[in-house]
């Protein structure tokens, strides 16, 4: 397939998605009274149910999946390695004890998202700073840095869990934990989706230094590279993707991981065809999984647990293709 | 051996003079000391590189050739000693700016995933300033000259990881190609090519040194390092112990010596073969 065709239909699956994600739900709605709702006399039942619930829920699902994608693509272009996902330097670990911290203090939302964000930031410095700590050079401390750090920070919230009162922050925080967008609303995307836009743009913009991360240090440097700082600067960027997610949504997993691999496999490793292209397909995904997750049962179910179960039987069927490819 | 073979390759450089430019490329090291957990990897070589080329390093593993290899380039900063580029110290030099008087072809290594001959190929132009915007006319045209001296122009679009060990070495080498270099530093090149690859490979490099490239490699065919290299430094425990022509170098008193092994060497018009004295009566 040649990468127009794969973006074309990526692209009607987007919409196709978006009107399931619009029209389906407790309070269905048809395409036709969808349409006819956009009008000046619209129902104005159907017409608050889509601008006030269902419209900023679907721009967070495109908004989040494109980004978990975006950030597991770079992840995967520094680490050399398709088994990484933006939790490798411990920002979802992070992300989640800075929400249970604040949860148990009974902060307001707004805080909880504040505390969220900085957890995943204090967590990827803890792996930088444990990285520096164990060697300067190469990719391999910046892989056991991020390991002890979100091994350090499941353990900060292992022990938090059980500071919390099990009647009343426990299930709150095991309810974040799970991942949902149940609770995105307006004023909050209006913040975050545009840092989200700019910083995948980045990204997007910079995709020919993501093809030249996979040189070795040496072949790097002798042709001129300054590898380092664009290892690093790439990983800040992917970290603040992947923790401004958690921030909106909780833990969402394995979409970072496994979009990009079937990205990979229809438009081929150039970043600048990939990561445009995973960004669709993680929209087309989060939005399908997040709609399945509100509509499957007469109570939602955790979106997280969704992506989990779908991309956890999906990676069989891409493991499956890489090695068949030869690529892994 | 093919037509395109070089004349002797310890002939002084043609008169014409068409091939050789004026200035060679010159590489110098001073006094050069590495150390690495405490024991010494290079102990004090000092040489000047320039018109004799190729260059052929030869050691026992471990004896600090590739040390000596990523010192040159500046990959590693000696603990003491000076590298000279042109007459300047490496340390004044801005790494865009080596990279455009040296190119590196690494000890052989995992092909990378996915991308094509043509775009390994074309990192050779980012020292150019290829990285930041896109291939100029240019660009082009030195990469498609780096895929045709390395007959790799019938493989542009495939992707490495389907290619053979010594394809891929030929691209590593044609990336240092388009990379529009004086100096072409190679390590072990030929450790995952089978004899026929090798030696064309070693024709190929004898080529780019004819055209006035200063070419150095470690190698451990003796007989290949004779053939094609115009000059050998032979270090042990990081020291150079011998620094001179082919046929004084790799006598086999000196070789036999160096390796402990007895050895006899006989000489077949351009060829020279290391027998063990002891089998051949």
């Amino acid at each position: 397939m040649t990468a127009r065709v794969c973006f074309a239909t990526a692209g009607v699956a987007l919409l196709l998605a978006a009107l399931v994600a619009l029209c389906s739900g407790r309070y269905a709605i048809g395409p036709l009274a969808l349409f006819a709702s956009l009008g000046h006399d619209g129902d104005i039942t159907t017409r608050a149910v889509l601008l006030q619930a269902r419209l900023p829920r679907l721009v967070a699902s495109v908004g989040i999946g494109a980004a978990l994608s975006v950030s597991g693509a770079a992840f995967q272009a520094v680490f050399r390695n398709p088994l990484v996902s933006p939790d490798l330097l411990g920002v979802l670990s992070g992300s989640a004890f800075g929400a249970a911290a604040a949860i148990l203090c009974h902060a307001t939302p707004v805080t909880i998202q504040l505390a969220t964000f900085a957890g995943g930031c204090c967590a990827v410095g803890c792996g930088f700073c444990i990285a520096r700590l164990v060697g300067s050079e190469g990719i391999l401390p910046l892989l056991l840095g991020g390991l002890i750090s979100a091994a350090l920070f499941t353990a900060l919230l292992s022990l938090l869990k059980y500071l919390a009162d099990p009647f009343d922050t426990l299930p709150a925080i095991i309810y974040w934990l799970l991942g949902s967008l149940a609770q995105t609303r307006w004023p909050e995307l209006a913040v975050i989706m545009p840092i989200l836009c700019l910083v995948m743009g980045a990204l997007w913009i910079g995709g020919r230094l993501l093809d030249v991360l996979g040189l070795s240090d040496d072949e790097a440097h002798s042709l001129g590279l300054p590898i380092g700082a664009m290892r690093w600067g790439v990983l800040l960027l992917a970290t603040a993707l992947g923790a401004l997610t958690v921030s909106l949504a909780g833990m969402i997993g394995w979409i970072g991981l496994l979009v990009p691999h079937i990205a990979r496999l229809l438009v081929g490793p150039d970043h600048r065809l990939l990561l445009p292209f995973s960004a669709m397909l993680g929209a087309v995904c989060l939005t399908l999984a997040d709609t399945a997750a509100r509509t499957l049962s007469p109570s939602e179910m955790p979106l997280g647990m969704m992506t989990e179960l779908f991309g956890a039987l999906g990676f069989i069927f891409v493991l499956r293709r890489l090695r068949r490819e030869g690529s892994l | 051996m093919t037509a395109s073979d070089p004349p002797l390759s310890r002939d002084p450089p043609l008169p014409d003079g068409a091939s050789l430019p004026g200035s060679a490329p010159g590489l110098s090291a001073e006094a050069l000391s590495l150390f690495r957990s405490g024991r010494a990897v290079l102990r004090a070589c000092s040489f000047t590189l320039g018109a004799e080329t190729p260059v052929a390093v030869l050691g026992a593993n471990g004896a600090g050739k590739t040390s000596l290899l990523r010192v040159l380039l500046g990959l590693e900063r000696p603990a003491s000693g000076t590298v000279r580029l042109g007459g300047r110290a490496l340390t004044e030099l801005s790494r865009p700016m080596r990279a455009r008087a040296m190119a590196y072809v690494p000890q052989y290594r995992e092909k990378p995933p996915g991308f094509t001959v043509f775009q390994i190929v074309a990192q050779g132009r980012f020292p150019h300033g290829g990285l930041y915007r896109a291939l100029s006319p240019r660009d082009r045209d030195e990469v498609e000259a780096a895929l045709d001296i390395m007959t790799l122009s019938a493989l542009r679009d495939r992707p490495c990881n389907t290619l053979s060990g010594g394809e891929y070495q030929r691209v590593l080498l044609a990336r240092a190609v388009a990379q529009k270099t004086d100096i072409l530093v190679l390590d072990e090149p030929l450790a995952a090519l089978d004899y026929g690859h090798q030696r064309r490979f070693m024709a190929l490099l004898s080529a780019l040194a004819r055209e006035g490239r200063l070419v150095i490699m470690t190698i451990h065919q003796p007989d290949l390092a004779f053939r094609h290299a115009r000059r050998i430094l032979l270090m042990q425990d990081g020291r150079l112990v011998a620094d001179g022509p082919p046929e004084r170098v790799l006598d086999s008193a000196t070789l036999g010596a160096f390796w402990g092994v007895p050895l006899r060497h006989h000489d077949i018009g351009r060829d020279r073969f290391y027998t063990d004295p002891e089998e051949i009566r």
